[in-house]
């Protein structure tokens, strides 16, 4: 509710009083916007001046036709394979990781709600409950924040070059996201069904597999699909650091000026996502 | 089995749901608990089937202290006390047979708990409770499929499979129609009857508690107002407590024979 219809309203019902910080919330984010557009120097009509037009248009007249000759095409094979692997595998390893911080990561399973109404009050047990509570959260944070590329770099000093520290870097900053809407989308579950349950004498563990995992498996696996999706890009753009993949390849022909290579390899991205959009689509409608 | 003394529940928003209740329920009563909408009902279930914990006073449940319930002893404590709620009591995405298996959690291990999701384990037991209640041919079908009405009798099997020794009914009757409603609650009586099991259910029905139960008590506004033989209430005080009430509030009228339908405790096709 933006505005109270008059001053009297507002006094008499307490609702009111509270939008006040949302209206200036709105006001803070409007203010933000107008700051960071001027901060950030955003002049798109930079784009269209004339020097930078000339730019656009060798850049753009040297990618046509795009590479599709034979030899170019068995040039990349390997490395477009190794790309799929790493999205899939990293993916996968990230979902492992995922589940059990989120489970850890979300409140409403460890003391928060009307489930833990009987739970202990002692100052040990609330420490108990919220630490890992804290620390999980805290992990999941830190492993989102250093970008996968970062992450990357990272393990290529640890394990040398190859697609292996590609794999992790994936997992372990796709772990960090997935745990975080994992344990978002485990903290919405609504407590009724729950609280039910619980009352029959089930066990923690037998409220996850009965009470939460049933209700939030569809949202879980749509949001792990789309990642699945980002992270095929993620993985071709691994390589500029040599962790494996086309990134690779697509580095050195930009800088060979051989565009037209490089928008073959983008090509070749764009429709692995739409063949893997494809295949989301349908696990999604037929396990749902 | 239970005795409140002095309980009183305030939720953390400061509303006050419950005052200085005293309660005494033997095992192997039958009770019905009559109310106006907010009157602290389905507050005092939470607190008798170890779902909450008491703001002051003490409630002690079976011989032990509510205080003193934790881990193993207040998961077998629940799992000898079954509760049917007045809504939103099933996962809504799981199949009917898992949602009424649930009623073996409390003495299932996980490791069965997970087994049974992937291959229902003692689906027979499952099968008789819902039969029950009328409701066999539904097992396979997701239970948000269902209307109001079954899913509240799938709420009931689940408690037939857990087979508790007391039974707490918050409103079971309340998206039934009134044949139904009978039905039920004589099938709960007649549970508690042959298995010497306490029970409380809550009615907004004055003329099926009036009937069927030898005792009742009356909440109001988070009180006990009233606690004894339903027949000694008078009619008076039962209108002033009822003005808001929908459907038969005059207790004169609820004296009939029921149908045969009825008579049998169980649902004919």
């Amino acid at each position: 509710m933006p505005l109270p219809p008059s001053p009297a309203v507002a006094a008499s019902y307490p609702e009111w009083q509270s939008s006040r910080t949302g209206r200036f919330l709105a006001l803070l984010f409007l203010f933000a916007v107008v700051a960071s557009w001027r901060l950030a120097e955003v002049r798109p009509l930079a784009l269209v001046q004339a020097e930078a037009l000339h730019n656009l248009f060798a850049f753009a007249s040297g990618m046509f036709p795009p590479a599709h000759s034979a030899e170019f095409l068995k040039t990349v094979a390997r490395p477009v394979m190794q790309t799929i692997q790493m999205a899939l595998l990293g993916t996968l390893l990230a979902a492992l990781l995922g589940i059990p911080l989120a489970l850890l990561a979300t409140n409403s399973l460890s003391f928060a709600g009307p489930l833990h109404d009987m739970a202990r009050r002692s100052p040990l047990a609330w420490v108990l409950t919220r630490l890992p509570y804290t620390c999980a959260r805290l992990l999941l944070n830190l492993l989102r924040s250093i970008p996968e590329l970062v992450w990357a770099l990272l393990f290529v000093r640890a394990l040398g070059l190859g697609a292996a520290p590609g794999v992790l870097a994936l997992a372990v900053s796709y772990g960090g996201m997935l745990g975080k809407v994992y344990a978002d989308i485990l903290e919405a579950v609504p407590s009724a069904p729950l609280e039910a349950l619980q009352s029959t004498g089930a066990s923690r563990l037998q409220l996850v597999l009965y009470g939460w995992l049933p209700q939030v498996w569809p949202n879980m696996l749509a949001y792990t699909l789309y990642r699945w999706e980002c992270a095929l890009r993620a993985a071709a753009l691994m390589g500029f650091v040599g962790a494996g993949g086309i990134g690779q390849q697509i580095e050195l022909s930009m800088r060979m000026f051989e565009y037209h290579e490089a928008v073959s390899l983008i090509a070749i991205i764009f429709a692995l996502s739409a063949l893997m959009e494809w295949l989301g689509d349908i696990l999604r409608r037929s396990l749902v | 089995m239970y005795t409140l003394q002095g309980v009183s529940k305030i939720y953390p928003n400061g509303c006050t749901a419950l005052q200085a209740i005293d309660l005494h329920l033997a095992a192997g009563e039958r009770v019905a608990l009559i109310g106006p909408s907010g009157a602290g009902k389905t507050t005092l279930f939470r607190m008798l089937n170890c779902t909450l914990r008491p703001s002051s006073g003490t409630l002690t449940i079976g011989g032990v202290e509510s205080t003193r319930l934790y881990g193993k002893r207040l998961r077998h404590l629940r799992c000898r006390i079954g509760t049917i709620y007045q809504q939103h009591n099933l996962v809504p995405r799981l199949r009917v047979m898992h949602n009424v298996l649930a009623g073996h959690l409390g003495h299932w291990s996980t490791l069965r708990a997970l087994i049974s999701l992937l291959r229902p384990l003692e689906l027979g037991t499952a099968v008789t409770a819902l039969r029950q209640v009328g409701l066999a041919e539904k097992i396979f079908q997701r239970t948000d499929h269902l209307s109001g009405g079954e899913q509240q009798r799938v709420a009931i099997a689940r408690t037939l499979v857990q087979d508790p020794e007391v039974i707490l009914a918050d409103e079971p009757v309340a998206s039934l129609d009134p044949v139904l409603s009978e039905s039920v609650v004589r099938l709960l009586l007649d549970l508690a009857t042959r298995g010497h099991k306490t029970l409380l259910v809550s009615l907004h029905s004055v003329h099926l508690a009036l009937e069927y139960f030898p005792r009742l008590i009356v909440l109001q506004q988070g009180r006990l107002v009233y606690d004894g033989p339903p027949q000694a209430l008078s009619s008076a005080a039962l209108q002033e407590l009822f003005i808001d009430t929908p459907g038969d509030a005059s207790p004169e009228a609820h004296v009939h024979a029921p149908s045969s339908v009825a008579r049998s405790g169980r649902f004919l096709p």
